[in-house]
């Protein structure tokens, strides 16, 4: 809760005038697979998460909030199918039109059969957009480093990353924005009493469909 | 009867020549009472004017004019008017007409104004005028005539209104707009007497020409005694003749300019670098970052590959279509810069030309309905 109250506040921190700055806003995404390892066996779920995404500017202050929320299916007796609902804020320092460097918190909740599980991340991220030579086409790459990471109630977070890879088009003229990106997350879980070690990834594709504005 | 011929010869020779002698003395006393006269001794005159006009005197009738015109005047110095009124009534009373202009430096500052009083009260009373022929008064009227249809220069502009009266009377005219009749912009009189022609030169009171519309013109006369012809109106219609104007070229056309600026085509390695190193990335992220644990003996993610594909592809078309970079051509952009600058100037001479040209075209006046 206490975490959610710290979201709450970032988001009211935002400043009244960020709507007259350049502002972007998009629909995604994330064609998921999920795989978990534990007591020495890996299994696999799929499941499709939609969203939003969005981000305001104000002078080289970013600040953006996402959302996703689906469910994984398919793991078996062993693995329950759950529902996931994730919720992340970055601030973001732009250094460059193409580079940002800055920090990011992440809820994410899991929900199944056998209860709900909150993870808190908390890291850092840097985000590269470099121009390819054509005009409003640019490749993408979002690194997420999340060490002060741990699940709510339970063990620490002994790596937890998450990379986005992958290009973008702005076609001159349009507002309209369009990405195509390859999402990997890894997240490895300490031992906990008699719970040995756990390893969970994240990764498939990501597609991103919005607008900016004020660019 | 020989001698009494010759006694009264000789008795006729006595008279004369005492006759003689008597008019010898008056004529002197005058001159001696004129000469004490102007030696301010009135009283001496007198007594000299007084021995002139006893009754055997002798003296002929001019002279007791005179010697009563300067009995008078001696009088008036001795400041007894009512005796020197006496005198000029007497002198008028034998010579109506006798003026004493030529006496007036003798002094008397009140001669002339006594002696005038005495004309005056001897003058016969006048006769009532006598009743004025019961003929019927002629009219007094006036011709206004203005030229027919005319076009005139603004420069030196003159519209001739012709001015006629039916008798000897001073004619004016006066122009009003006929919006505001009660205010005239202009007017001119003809002499007393004269029938002619007054030039109006189309302006109002503040020398600028009237604007186009219908103008009130209005002839009136009165005469010496006070009588006034009725006003005759007219109006007249004045208007702008076409100007004789140039039409302004159409704007000019793209092609008349030279290009400013050169596209030249800019292929980027670092972007296809970029391109084919995301690419990769892609690729090579499930098993770079990913735990072996996790990935060993299961399938590669195809996605991964669709993604990477993509990426790298996007990298090639961005090498191969390229940017384009814009040059800019100095040369062509002066070129182009003194050609609207001349574009420009004669524009804003053609609409000076045409400026000019309205502000003097010729002014046509028409009299409203025809009517000179």
């Amino acid at each position: 809760m206490r975490f959610r109250a710290a979201l709450v506040l970032v988001l009211c921190a935002c400043p009244v005038g960020a709507a007259a700055q350049p502002v972007s806003g998009f629909g995604q995404a994330f064609n998921v697979e999920r795989r978990v390892y534990y007591h020495g066996a890996v299994y696999q779920q799929t499941g499709l998460w939609y969203g939003a995404v969005g981000a305001v500017r104000l002078g080289r202050v970013q600040l953006g909030v996402s959302a996703l929320m689906g469910t994984s299916t398919g793991g078996g007796a062993a693995s329950p199918d759950i529902q996931i609902r994730t919720t992340a804020v970055t601030l973001h320092y732009v250094a460059a039109p193409w580079i940002a460097l800055g920090v990011q918190a992440e809820a994410r909740r899991f929900e199944s059969d056998a209860g709900v599980t909150m993870w808190r991340l908390i890291g850092g991220n840097a985000r590269l957009e470099p121009g390819l030579g054509l005009a409003g086409l640019r490749g993408i790459a979002d690194v997420s480093i999340l060490p002060a990471s741990s699940v709510s109630g339970g063990p620490s977070l002994q790596m937890a990353m998450q990379a986005a890879v992958g290009a973008g088009f702005a076609p001159a003229g349009f507002p309209m924005d369009f990405r195509l990106v390859y999402r990997f997350e890894r997240y490895d879980i300490a031992a906990s009493g008699a719970s040995p070690e756990r390893y969970e990834q994240f990764r498939g594709v990501v597609v991103q469909v919005g607008i900016r504005l004020g660019r | 009867m020989r001698l009494q011929g010759a006694v009264i010869g000789l008795l006729l020779v006595v008279v004369q020549a005492h006759t003689l002698r008597a008019q010898v003395d008056v004529a002197a006393s005058i001159a001696g009472a004129r000469a004490q006269l102007d030696q301010f001794n009135p009283d001496s005159a007198s007594a000299l004017l007084e021995r002139a006009l006893t009754p055997n005197s002798g003296a002929s009738k001019e002279q007791r004019v005179r010697a009563y015109v300067l009995y008078g005047i001696a009088q008036l110095s001795s400041k007894n008017v009512s005796a020197a009124r006496l005198a000029f009534r007497q002198a008028l009373q034998l010579n109506p007409s006798e003026r004493v202009d030529s006496l007036e430096f003798l002094q008397p500052e009140n001669l002339l104004t006594e002696f005038n009083s005495e004309r005056l009260a001897l003058a016969p009373a006048p006769e009532a005028p006598a009743a004025p022929a019961v003929a019927a008064p002629v009219p007094l009227t006036v011709q206004l005539a203005l030229p027919a249809d005319t076009t005139l220069p603004v420069a030196d502009a003159r519209l001739p209104i012709f001015l006629a009266p039916s008798r000897a009377a001073r004619a004016a005219v006066a122009i009003a707009s006929a919006a505001a009749p009660a205010a005239p912009l202009w007017a001119d009189t003809l002499p007393l007497g004269a029938t002619g022609a007054v030039g109006w030169d189309l302006r109002g009171r503040d020398g600028a020409l009237v604007a186009p519309g219908r103008y009130r013109v209005t002839a009136t006369a009165v005469d010496s005694a006070g009588s006034a012809a009725p006003a005759v109106t007219r109006v007249v219609v004045i208007s702008r003749a076409p100007a004789d104007t140039q039409a302004l070229p159409p704007p000019l056309p793209r092609s008349a300019f030279l290009p400013e600026f050169t596209s030249v085509s800019h292929r980027s390695a670092s972007g296809l670098l970029v391109g084919v190193g995301l690419g990769a990335a892609v690729a090579l992220l499930p098993s770079a970052l990913g735990r072996p644990e996790l990935n060993k003996g299961l399938g590669s993610d195809g996605t991964a590959y669709l993604v990477a594909g993509s990426v790298a592809i996007a990298g090639v078309i961005a090498f191969v279509a390229g940017g384009q970079e814009r040059h800019p051509l100095p040369e062509n952009v002066q070129k182009n810069a003194a050609l609207r600058q001349q574009d420009a100037a004669s524009r804003a001479a053609i609409v000076e030309a045409n400026a000019r040209a309205r502000q003097n075209a010729p002014v046509r006046v028409q009299p409203e309905g025809g009517k000179p």
